[in-house]
């Protein structure tokens, strides 16, 4: 096969060239290694190819395997070696379109979007958002039958990282089409789909989602917004108000999440969430007056009211009480494409420090010889390195599996990515110095948009906890019995000793290592293999270690540290998997600077492992060593005083 | 011995010094050594007991009394008595008695919590003379009467909670030099009292105000810390109708009890009771809470519940019913106490006085004013009785 010929042409020039990590004395050995590895590897990705070409107009939609989700599986120590393999989705003929799209994309970003002027206006020019219109970006996920651009989940990530380039632009897309009516997509009825989604594509109507009030945020189930039925059952009337709507201030159609009444069958009466599509033409739809934001700030922010507004019965939508699940739903899938926005400013901000790096001379020497700030460009590319990589084994995980369970993936790359764009986004503004706090330079700019993706589409402590939550209440059902047991070791004699001699190899930071990840890795990439097996055995360890300690109390507010512990080491593994994986593939197949990534995926590995290290060491070792106790005794005396605490350096007690 | 001339010859470390501390501190427990040193002190007694010291009154002569004979009782005759003292002659004969005398009548004056005037006595003694030159007069406390009176005078001190300074310890250094029991006093004074002043979670004033309704607010904010969401509210009766009588009052109620309140069946009766006693420094505050009974608790989760980690519900699994089990669990609030669960606080300014008007025990909020009362919800209690 040509990928094959490919692969030995990569590994034989890399051996020539004893840039190796792992000792170079059989190449024989580690070619025909190689070649397995990838054979199994790229089953699937090869499975789709000769479909497509045999038959490119039928997709590879009939051959979608259908997969276990992989982060919520890793909270049973269960790792889907398959994730090892990078995803390539996209076929030639979409492969091609894509980068013949994204080029005009690109020049019109370059040449036609003035974001200091969108910045300081607060108001993205209509002939820009006709632009964007003209360029079918409202409409990059709606199917093309009903004119939209049909872009899967790569190809929807791949275009976010251009979009993201004036954040104002990317959040009033997102805002658009990542929410406000995917919910037409997720769970709209045909009906609703012919109706809707051909003015929204072309964006003749732009779209906005109505969840977030002013008495509930993170917690959606607490909405008052209310909806009744009309007598005759054909109208619901909508009341309440909604607040920091993105594009509330012009959105023809919204996605309204409001209570509405259930009758039990014992006469009781619940409120339950139920999903609207509400026009603005339906009446008593009124918006307040734009947000003055921190960032972000061409996008139009503000509240929207409805009063009494009509909303036939047949604009449900999915089912009647079901809202919440449909809310879930759009906001899960709605998260992935942050990953690759976030790595596409930071390619371009970084792009711009380095500028300054090697034309900037300070005592005699270029800011770039200056081992402080090399170390940052290296760290930053590493930390782009891992978003990418997340981001598009996320998508790709999306794009070819059938009914991909991917919301903790997808949290994940949005915590990981909003911190990673906020962080070396301050760190490239660190590299300008003075000329970077400058607003006449864009630094200061990307860094205020960049701080809204800690907060919106859940906050990252929130996605926190729902990454730790739900792997837990996955890993709950199965580990049900060997919890009860562990939590009461008396009982339990023979189970606790023979759960010991495993205990005993944890306890001593040794775990056994079964997994045999490395194999399905390149063998220069097999140091990281271990690593990354033995961290999903420590994290494994934890999961058992927390629940065993908390039982259902797990979830409880206090308990959320050790959460979001596991929640960081779930992320680190992740993140650990797409890095390794994507570059045991572009070193496979002889990507340029193949090498180059296969030093970006080694050191985020290290680190990564450092930290998992540590984190599980607190796991196990509880409150009380971790110092967990005594910041919440510190925070406890903060909140009984109003404040901080302790008494100003400059208070005498006596003369 | 030993001690005494390390403490006289080298630098004492600390934990020589306590040493000698404790070594002194058991003689002069022992009934031979107070009697040697007259010394009047009872380690073992309270604070109280010691500040009584009735047998100095034998000791003051009239003259001395006289100094305090005024009819003027405040600061400024007080003071003038200490410098006719002092301007009295070069001799300065009988300052012990004086300071004895001022001791007793200080509280009389109203000057016993002002450091100043302790200063003021202490610093009458005479300076230099009772220095001890060699380590046996350390040892064998010289000039014990005036010790045993600066030491009294510092005992008074700690009895009404004054903090002495730096500059009293230089006062003591003038007359009794530094190897001398005050000193000593001293020293354990400022190691404690600093860490005593300022160990009370509720900042008061040093002085708590006269004025009752100062000191209300100052009690009903005090019991308010419980729940930082809560706030105080002042209100004139006269604003209310059916007042019997023109007064205030400080209401203390937070968020979470209106919630309660406004959750309450009213079917079910709320009480007022009172006055309960909370003290600020030396002054009480009688206060009145808005009652209603105890809701049972939730039974706690059985321990195979806990145990079962199987089916957990957050809040992203789905929408929680009101009876479903929650594993975010919605915490009891401080408020809601076994014995009832308390709706509200308040201090008024006659308090007192409708107390004893109406007798003790609670009354219950009659049915009909019950929608006035949840309709304002920060209204005065006490107006609602029946």
């Amino acid at each position: 096969m040509m990928l094959n010929k490919q692969l030995m042409k990569a590994v034989l020039g890399h051996t020539c060239n004893g840039r190796v990590i792992v000792g170079n004395s059989r190449p024989h050995i580690r070619l025909s290694r190689c070649l397995n590895t990838t054979n199994q590897d790229s089953s699937t990705s090869a499975q789709v190819k000769e479909v497509s070409d045999n038959e490119p107009t039928q997709q590879s939609i009939v051959r979608k395997p259908k997969r276990p989700p992989f982060i919520k599986n890793l909270f049973l120590g269960r790792f889907d070696k398959e994730m090892l393999t990078y995803p390539e989705v996209l076929d030639k003929d979409r492969h091609e379109l894509l980068h013949e799209m994204i080029v005009p994309i690109e020049r019109f970003f370059e040449e036609q979007v003035d974001g200091e002027k969108i910045d300081k206006e607060a108001k993205i020019p209509p002939e820009t958002l006709q632009g964007l219109k003209d360029l079918g970006l409202y409409g990059q996920q709606i199917p093309e039958e009903y004119g939209g651009l049909g872009l899967g989940a790569t190809e929807y990530a791949r275009i976010a990282e251009i979009t993201a380039i004036d954040g104002s632009i990317a959040v009033t897309l997102a805002a658009h089409q990542a929410i406000g009516l995917k919910g037409i997509l997720i769970a709209g009825t045909n009906e609703q789909k012919e109706k809707y989604l051909p003015q929204l594509a072309c964006g003749e109507w732009t779209a906005a989602f109505c969840l977030t009030e002013p008495s509930s945020g993170s917690d959606a189930a607490s909405i008052q917004t209310r909806a009744t039925l009309s007598e005759d059952g054909t109208t619901w009337l909508l009341n309440g108000s909604k607040i920091w709507i993105s594009n509330g201030g012009y959105a023809d159609l919204m996605t309204v999440f409001a209570k509405t009444p259930e009758v039990l069958p014992s006469g009781e009466v619940r409120e339950k969430v139920t999903a609207f599509i509400v026009e603005r033409g339906f009446g008593g739809v009124s918006s307040g007056t734009p947000e003055d934001k921190m960032g972000i700030r061409g996008s139009n922010t503000c509240e929207v009211y409805f009063d009494n507004t009509p909303v036939p019965a047949e604009n449900v939508l999915g089912e009647v009480g079901g809202g919440f699940k449909v809310a879930m739903n759009i906001l899960n899938s709605g998260r992935f494409s942050m990953g690759s926005s976030g790595a596409g400013i930071l390619k371009k901000i970084m792009g711009w420090a380095l500028e300054h790096a090697v034309t900037r001379k300070q005592f005699g020497h270029h800011l770039s010889e200056f081992a402080m700030i090399k170390e940052k460009f290296a760290r930053m590319s590493v930390a782009i390195y891992a978003m990418e990589s997340m981001a598009y084994l996320t998508a790709g995980m999306i794009d070819g599996q059938e009914e991909a369970d991917c919301s903790v993936e997808a949290a994940i790359v949005k915590v990981f990515s909003s911190e990673a764009a906020w962080h070396w986004g301050s760190e490239c503004l660190q590299i300008l110095g003075g000329l970077g706090y400058m607003k006449s330079y864009p630094f200061e700019r990307y860094l205020r948009d960049a701080r809204i993706l800690l907060i919106f589409e859940g906050t990252n402590e929130i996605l926190r906890l729902f990454i730790a939550l739900s792997g837990l209440q996955h890993a709950g059902n199965e580990m049900k019995g060997m919890i009860q047991k562990l939590r009461n070791p008396l009982m339990n004699p023979g189970f606790i000793l023979g759960k010991g001699i495993e205990r005993i190899r944890q306890h001593k930071d040794n775990p056994k290592l079964d997994l045999n990840l490395s194999d399905s890795l390149h063998p220069s990439l097999k140091a990281a293999g271990d690593i990354l097996e033995y961290c999903v055995k420590r994290f494994q360890y934890s999961v058992e270690t927390v629940l065993a300690r908390h039982g259902r109390e797990v979830a409880d507010p206090k308990n959320q540290l050790e959460l979001a512990r596991l929640a960081n080491c779930a992320m680190d593994i992740f993140a650990m998997t797409a890095v390794l994986s994507r570059a045991s593939r572009a070193y496979c197949i002889g990507v340029r600077n193949s090498s180059h990534e296969v030093q970006l995926a080694m050191t985020f590995c290290d680190e990564a492992s450092a930290r998992i290290k540590t984190m599980v060491k607190d796991i196990e070792n509880g409150p009380f060593i971790s110092n967990d106790s005594t910041y919440a005794k510190i925070a406890d005396t903060v909140i009984e005083h109003g404040g901080y605490a302790a008494e100003h350096p400059l208070t005498r007690v006596f003369w | 011995m030993a001690s005494t001339s390390s403490l006289l010859w080298g630098r004492a470390s600390s934990k020589f010094a306590l040493q000698y501390v404790w070594n002194v501190s058991r003689r002069l427990q022992s009934p031979v050594f107070s009697n040697t040193f007259q010394c009047r002190r009872r380690i073992t007694t309270t604070p109280l007991q010691a500040a009584r010291k009735e047998h100095n009154e034998e000791k003051t002569s009239l003259t001395i009394q006289g100094y305090f004979a005024s009819k003027d009782r405040s600061k400024e005759t007080f003071l003038t008595a200490c410098d006719v003292f002092r301007d009295k002659g070069p001799h300065l004969r009988g300052h012990v008695e004086f300071i004895y005398a001022a001791l007793k009548n200080m509280e009389d004056f109203g000057v016993h919590k002002d450091l100043e005037l302790y200063k003021k006595l202490l610093n009458l003694m005479p300076k230099g003379k009772m220095i001890p030159q060699n380590m046996f007069q350390v040892e064998f406390m010289h000039y014990p009467k005036q010790q045993q009176c600066a030491i009294d005078c510092l005992e008074q001190m700690e009895t009404h909670g004054v903090m002495p300074d730096t500059e009293m310890e230089q006062i003591l250094l003038n007359a009794f030099g530094k190897y001398s029991h005050p000193i000593r006093k001293y020293g354990r004074m400022m190691y404690w009292m600093p860490k005593f002043k300022n160990a009370s979670p509720w900042l008061l004033p040093d002085i708590a105000p006269n004025d009752a309704f100062e000191l209300a607010k100052l009690a009903v904010a005090r019991m308010c810390t419980v729940d930082p969401a809560s706030t105080l509210s002042v209100f004139e009766t006269k604003d209310v109708e059916d007042a019997i009588e023109d007064t205030w009052i400080v209401s203390g109620q937070s968020l979470v009890q209106q919630d309660l309140l406004n959750k309450h069946s009213p079917d079910e009766p709320i009480k007022v009771e009172g006055p309960f006693r909370i003290f600020l420094r030396d002054k009480c505050v009688g206060y009145f809470i808005l009652r209603a009974e105890a809701k049972p608790r939730p039974p706690p989760l059985k321990r195979q519940e806990i145990d079962d980690v199987g089916d957990l519900k957050f809040w992203f699994t789905g929408e929680m019913q009101p009876d479903e089990e929650v594993a975010v669990s919605h915490p009891i609030s401080v408020h809601e106490q076994e014995d009832g669960t308390i709706l509200a606080i308040c201090a008024t300014g006659t308090s007192g006085r409708i107390h004893s008007c109406l007798g003790s025990g609670c009354w219950r909020i009659q049915t009909q004013t019950w929608p006035t009362y949840l309709y304002c919800l920060h209204k005065p209690v006490l107006l609602e009785i029946s």
